[in-house]
């Protein structure tokens, strides 16, 4: 698209902090203040953001003129799949596992998530008959997408808690506001500490499964058409991110679901009554509290007009997809939980080159947890003392729950 | 026969990989079904699609599709 002359419009100006604790704890009133502002609004800050559906989708729609290197790349690593906006290697890298992450594939490891949830609930229900309150971030959330793809890729259950540690560790870099004097910043040092040791457990990992090659995710790569394209280093960085990416979004969507199974009673005793609703009570959960709230985009071209703004080549544009997943002009009384709500796709998983690899999987765990949940704990209430993580991946940090 | 639901589509682009005579992307990147009735040749590939898609939202009759 190019700029037609005098066609784009003066951006609206906000100065928004994404990083104060009021974001991360209520974010909706200053998400929809940007939204009705326009269609995309300047912030003093330095960036462009977008609150709405429409906008968003454009955006994701050219992935090589609005791309997510090198912001991506420095979460994820140069070579990553996911910060490779070529469409062709970035699809020849993604295929490696797309098998892995089919529905029909997946399905197989329904019973293993049930089971490890419910092995995770017998000492929260025992604690909770005791009268206790329990935070169920460590007891679930955190670390049910870890096993399960630690299970995927084949570490033995012995090395999974300092996979899950190094994970939340790197988590935390990408949920800081790390744009000052970052690299004195204690948790962007621990951060990276994480990344290497986590590095350094990859990489044996993946020398061992070259010499012994099995069916898992790490095998899959390693024994891949693509490999023989791929350095050792770059095998490590797609095989970190998988591992990062899956963990710490569907801990927070799960802990999402538990934290309105507490609140909403009534809804709950729906879901009991007829399972069959859970898959989409999860995706309604999801849009109105998506997890990956910020996602940026860099403009890599000149001339680029979006909602007749010109968005200058080398800018940077935030989208709020969770502001867009409570868009009104896509979906009818936006800031309400409906779970018969008609089923459209929300952003919460992306669109287009980058959306979501491992959507079934989420899905799966989302759904699942979510069943044994309902079948298993008593009526529970969620606490005051819950805490929400960072705004730009959302959800509870602290969800300490107790019987009624 | 094929059905496609694109309200629900994520535009991950599996099936315009798996079978790019059958399915495209609108301007919008939303799926767009080029044959409703594929032939015969073609079915295992609609199969492969289907099956690929993240968002599960194409869907084959095989009951209709005796031609």
């Amino acid at each position: 698209m190019t700029v037609e002359s005098a066609a784009t419009v003066d951006p609206p100006v906000m100065d928004v902090d994404f990083y104060s604790p009021e974001m991360a704890a209520d974010p909706w009133p200053t998400v929809k203040r940007i939204r009705e502002a326009g269609p995309i609004v300047w912030n003093e800050r330095g960036f462009w953001m977008s609150a709405r559906d429409r906008v968003c989708r454009q955006v994701l729609n050219r992935p090589g003129i609005l791309g997510q290197k090198p912001i991506i790349s420095s979460i994820f690593g140069e070579e990553s799949f996911v910060a490779i906006d070529d469409k062709a290697r970035h699809n020849e890298l993604r295929n490696v596992w797309a098998v892995a992450f089919r529905r029909d594939t997946l399905n197989a490891l329904r019973p293993l998530v049930r089971q490890l949830t419910s092995d995770m609930l017998d000492p929260v229900i025992e604690r909770l008959n005791d009268g206790e309150t329990v935070d169920m971030v460590p007891a679930l959330c955190r670390h049910l997408p870890a096993y399960v793809i630690g299970h995927m890729m084949g570490v033995s259950n012995d090395d999974l808690p300092d996979v899950v540690r190094w994970s939340d560790l790197m988590a935390e870099a990408s949920t800081g506001d790390f744009q000052g004097d970052f690299q004195s910043n204690e948790r962007w040092l621990a951060s990276e500490q994480a990344k290497l040791d986590l590095a350094d457990f990859l990489r044996g990992q993946i020398d061992y499964r070259r010499r012994h090659p099995g069916d898992d995710l790490i095998s899959q790569i390693v024994h891949s058409d693509v490999a023989g394209t791929l350095s050792d280093e770059a095998i490590m960085i797609n095989t970190r991110q998988l591992l990062f990416a899956g963990n710490e979004t569907t801990a927070n969507w799960i802990g999402q679901n538990i934290r309105v199974l507490g609140d909403r009673p009534d809804l709950r005793r729906e879901l009991e009554a007829e399972p069959a609703l859970i898959p989409q009570a999860v995706e309604e959960i999801l849009r109105l509290d998506s997890v990956v709230q910020l996602l940026p985009r860099d403009v890599h071209a000149a001339d680029v007009v979006i909602a007749d703004t010109h968005l200058p080549e080398g800018t940077r544009i935030m989208m709020l997809l969770g502001g867009a997943n409570r868009d009104p002009e896509r979906y009818e009384r936006p800031d309400e939980l409906d779970i018969r709500r008609e089923g459209l796709a929300s952003l919460a998983f992306g669109f287009n080159l980058h959306s979501c690899l491992g959507v079934t999987l989420a899905r799966l765990e989302a759904a699942e947890t979510t069943a044994v949940l309902v079948d298993r704990l008593p009526a529970y209430q969620v606490g005051a003392e819950l805490r929400y993580s960072a705004f730009s991946m959302r959800g509870p940090a602290v969800l300490p729950i107790s019987l009624n | 026969m094929i059905t496609v639901d694109a309200r629900r589509c994520l535009s991950s682009g599996y099936c315009v990989e798996q079978a790019p005579e059958l399915f495209t992307r609108d301007e919008d990147g939303l799926v767009v079904l080029l044959q409703q009735n594929p032939p015969a040749e073609l079915l295992a590939a609609a199969r492969a699609a289907a099956i690929a898609c993240p968002a599960a939202v194409i869907s084959i009759d095989e009951d209709q599709e005796a031609r």
